[in-house]
């Protein structure tokens, strides 16, 4: 820092123009160092975070290809020293791991395409009609978000159990078809259109669904896909409610069935973390492919409104 | 007492293209200094250098003998006030204000005399408690000139700060910045790209377009000596007419022909102006510019016993506008549009025609191919 | 479309399968939950004989449920302050573009994917007190899980890495918004990277912070499948939060009756933390 200074209070005048060149020049050099060197603090930073970050991801990973008596040292064992496909190929044989990743998409898919559907209908009534009590509906349905899950779960397993619909695809797919969430989130989209883009619509002859599924989802196509990836993995990702309503292999999703791995024996830790992440990379990959739609989606609309 | 240099300063952001190329400027203490020019000139970006908030790509910049080229911003005394205000909005006004001289730790109380003192000449004593969400767009451009103002900087760099108000509120701070650059008597550099406001408040203009400085003048000059097409057309409003003419010899005198080589539409030019065409330029096409100010109609320049040198300007009238003091006719000229502004008293209406007459010393000629005034005088 | 009093009954068409779905799964429920807990029930979840707010006082007198509550407080500082922090420092390193920003935003959002009895089991093998890596890469020799000082902490971190994702996002989102030329203005104001940090960055997150706040307690209320994969609510209850008691009450000793007064608790709970919060937030609003 002095150094600089002292070079700066050289006088313009009394300087020749071999001087002033070399002191630019050793000017731009000291910049020059300076930015790579905050740059390279920039990098050297998040790599030791992002490091810390996936720790468990990765370690995951590579315990994945590790054979179990690998695991079993006492010495430092990150990565595995004779890679293994084994753990994958034997998770598939232990538990029918297949029949529960079909399971996930079943649901997974039904709850996200059956929450983008009910919400936008909703969301249009909300934005575009006028009726009773739409104020008031609208409240109910935003103070739902308040209601923690747990709050409700009992009465929940005992009504579908009551109704001899324990172990079945409706019941992990039907309770979740709606979200108060997705409501809000397409209304904050659809209100950014101005009405007279649903009267001239009209004007021209055009239904509601109709105005719905031609102009509507075209023009937010962003929220529906940010509606999509994150439910998606929501509900991939669910574990309570499929804990509690399903009871045979036939119907478990992937997070109940994965644990059962764990149950099984202690010599089979390898084989069970190959199961996790197996059941990690769709949601990831999903997650990785629309984050970008993802991001737009919820924080143009979300974070402005 | 403050000085400051640009020499040769260039903005690259790839090899291609430069944003700003060999910018030279000594700006002396007390100056109020324009950058002018249409959006993407580099304007902005050549103040952002001064400011240290964009590198310099090449050149030097000196601010009081020192060569200030790498220095970081807080180290260069300057203040500076944006386009869309900058204030800190969860900061009050008084703290928005403050913010500077806390941050060099200055005495609590010598910071609240500064800001009281500042607030008062700026009339925002009774907005200090207040938060900027809770400010009008007036007020608010007059607390981010408090924050600047608050400090003794070297000089205010100001990035068109009047742009996001309304047209009347513009005229008004116009006035009192005016005042403010009188009272605190010190270097403001401003970057604007409305030629009326550069006009009315520097104390010299620099003109830009495409990164190059077109000219450096005061507006006085600018306006009677532009030094090229450019900056004719830029400054002054309305703006100034062109059109393209051949230049003819007839001895001493000079023949601009309107149109075509052949045109019966004619100006004659004597003296230095018809010497200078006759000798650099004669036989060839050049650019003839004149102010609608500039414009008479034949009659009343008649009467005025003036020069007969328009001939068979005659035109249709396309737009008429009566604007109280003076009326707007609008006539068409090799495809493009022609002003002229005439006395109130003229009464020719739309379809009608009227014969012209143009000031034969207010008409500018410009080179065909440079661009460049023909009449130029350097160093005036 | 109309009836005969001429009111349009069109608009109710499209709120009907959201409505339906809200009325038999959350609104019926909500109420039966209140409904059951002022009973004693059978094995089946039949409402037998009425306590009144006897399960309540049941519940506020035990010392169980006391220790529940305790862990619950514990385990959501944990999780809310660790879960913040992470998002906050990863969107902070984030904020400026540099070489490879996208690798690092995607790894720092990803945590937001993974489910968390799927991380639970990642970290399960990660504490094992033999072959885990922690134990491995610290020197040390703990039983992470099954040591009534450590597990909650454990739970919680793992909890807190989860909701970072989903944090960073927020936090990314809530720097995006923040006006460039207010860093502007500060550079040349003489402020340094730290003033900057304290007197813009912060109260500029400000609006989302509160936002991520709430939404960050009222998850962290509701984690239960880390911890029932993890410790069971155990060791000796130290990790036995209301929501895994909820599960065990009703479950295991179906004793649906107190679990739906713990539901309802935790509802209220719930609900005057958010109310207290927007109240706060209402006063303390900056702009």
């Amino acid at each position: 820092m002095s150094q600089t200074a002292s070079m700066t209070l050289k006088r313009k005048g009394a300087m020749t123009q071999e001087e002033l060149l070399e002191l630019k020049q050793k000017m731009s050099a000291k910049a020059l160092t300076k930015r790579r060197t905050k740059t390279g603090l920039r990098i050297a930073a998040n790599v030791a975070v992002a490091l810390v970050v996936l720790l468990p991801l990765l370690y995951a990973l590579s315990i994945a290809f590790m054979p179990s008596s690998e695991l079993f040292t006492t010495e430092m064992n990150l990565l595995p020293k004779s890679p293994t496909l084994k753990n994958f190929a034997d998770a598939f044989t232990q538990v029918p791991l297949l029949r529960f990743i079909v399971n996930s998409f079943i649901m997974a898919g039904c709850i996200t395409i059956g929450q983008i559907i009910s919400c936008s209908l909703s969301a249009f009534a909300f934005s575009f009609l006028e009726f009773k009590g739409k104020g008031i509906l609208f409240m109910i349905v935003m103070a739902t978000m308040m209601v923690p899950g747990e709050a409700t779960i009992i009465s929940n397993y005992l009504t579908v159990g009551n109704w001899g619909m324990l172990d079945t695809y409706p019941v992990l797919i039907i309770p979740y078809l709606t979200s108060a969430m997705g409501i809000f989130l397409f209304r904050q989209f659809y209100m950014t259109f101005p009405m007279s883009l649903f009267e001239s619509a009209k004007l021209d002859g055009c239904s509601n669904l109709r105005f719905i599924v031609s102009i509507l989802t075209p023009l937010t196509k962003s929220a529906i896909g940010a509606m999509a990836v994150y439910t998606f993995i929501n509900a991939w990702n669910m574990y309570m409610w499929p804990l509690l309503v399903t009871g045979s292999d036939q119907k478990r999703t992937v997070q109940i069935g994965i644990s059962m791995l764990s149950a099984v024996d202690s010599q089979s830790i390898t084989l069970m973390i190959a199961g996790v992440v197996m059941i990690i990379i769709p949601s990831i990959s999903i997650f990785i492919f629309g984050q970008k739609q993802l991001i737009r989606g919820m924080f143009s609309g979300a974070v402005k409104g | 007492m403050s000085e400051i240099t640009l020499k040769n300063i260039c903005k690259q952001y790839d090899d291609e293209h430069y944003a700003v190329k060999d910018f030279n400027l000594d700006i002396h203490d007390k100056e109020f200094v324009i950058f002018v020019g249409p959006s993407g000139c580099g304007k902005s970006t050549t103040l952002r250098m001064i400011a240290g908030l964009e590198d310099i790509s090449d050149g030097e910049l000196w601010i009081d003998d020192e060569l200030c080229n790498y220095l970081e911003p807080r180290d260069r005394g300057m203040s500076m006030v944006f386009q869309n205000y900058a204030l800190y909005p969860n900061m009050t006004v008084y703290d928005n204000m403050a913010y500077a001289l806390k941050i060099r730790k200055m005495p609590k109380a010598e910071i609240d005399e500064k800001v009281h003192q500042a607030a008062k000449t700026l009339e925002i004593e009774h907005l200090l408690k207040r938060r900027p969400g809770a400010l009008s767009g007036g007020q608010k451009q007059r607390v981010a000139i408090g924050s600047a103002i608050v400090r003794k900087p070297k000089a205010f760099l100001m990035d068109e700060p009047l742009s996001n108000l309304d047209a009347k509120l513009r005229a008004q701070m116009r006035i009192e910045l005016s005042k403010l650059h009188r009272e605190l008597g010190t270097t403001i550099i401003y970057v604007t790209h409305d030629q009326t406001e550069a006009m009315t408040l520097g104390t010299r203009i620099v003109v830009m377009k495409d990164g190059i400085v077109q000219q450096v003048a005061e507006p006085q000059k600018l306006y009677n000596n532009p030094a090229n097409l450019f900056v004719a057309g830029f400054v002054g409003s309305p703006s100034m007419n062109f059109c393209d003419c051949y230049v003819e010899r007839e001895g001493d005198r000079c023949t601009l022909r309107l149109g075509s080589r052949d045109s019966e539409r004619k100006i004659y030019l004597d003296g230095v102006k018809a010497g200078m065409l006759n000798m650099f330029h004669a036989d060839e096409q050049v650019t003839l510019g004149i102010r609608p100010e500039d414009i008479y109609e034949y009659e009343e320049a008649a009467a005025g016993g003036f020069e007969k040198n328009t001939i068979g300007m005659v035109k249709k009238v396309e737009t008429r506008e009566m604007l109280g003091a003076e009326v707007a006719l609008y006539f068409e000229e090799q495809g493009s549009t022609f002003g002229a502004r005439l006395k109130p008293e003229n009464n020719t209406q739309v379809g009608e025609e009227v014969a012209l007459y143009f000031d034969p010393d207010k008409i500018y000629v410009f080179d065909k191919i440079t661009e460049e005034n023909i009449f130029y005088k350097e160093g005036m | 479309m109309k009836t005969k009093k001429g009111m349009n009954v069109t608009p109710y068409f499209y709120l009907i399968p959201s409505m339906l779905v809200f009325a038999v799964f959350l609104f019926y429920p909500f109420f039966k939950t209140i409904y059951l807990s002022l009973y004693k029930t059978n094995k089946l979840g039949e409402a037998k004989i009425f306590v009144g707010l006897g399960n309540y006082t049941e519940l506020l007198t035990s010392a169980s449920f006391r220790n529940s509550l305790k862990v619950t407080m514990i385990f959501v500082v944990i999780v809310v302050i660790g879960g913040m922090l992470l998002g906050l420092l990863t969107a902070v390193l984030c904020n400026k573009a540099f070489p490879g920003i996208r690798v690092f935003s995607t790894a720092y959002a990803l945590p937001m994917a993974i489910a968390s009895s799927s991380a639970a089991m990642i970290f399960q093998i990660m504490l094992h007190p033999a072959v885990g890596i922690v134990n491995k890469l610290l020197g040390l020799d703990i039983n992470w899980l099954n040591d009534p000082n450590t597990a909650l902490y454990c739970v919680a971190i793992l909890t807190a890495w989860l909701n970072s994702g989903i944090n960073f996002l927020y936090f990314s989102a809530g720097l995006g918004n923040i006006d460039e030329s207010l860093y502007e203005r500060a550079s040349v104001d003489g402020a340094n990277g730290i003033q900057k940090f304290f007197s813009l960055t912060l109260p500029g997150l400000s609006p989302i912070m509160f936002y991520t706040l709430v939404v960050n307690i009222i998850q962290a209320f509701q984690s239960f499948g880390q911890i029932k994969i993890l410790t069971e609510g155990g060791p000796s209850e130290s990790t036995n939060v209301i929501v895994y008691s909820i599960y065990r009450d009703a479950f295991f000793n179906y004793r649906f009756g107190s679990a739906s007064a713990q539901s309802v608790i935790l509802f209220v709970i719930i609900m005057l933390i958010t109310l207290v919060m927007f109240r706060i937030e209402k006063k303390g609003v900056s702009y």
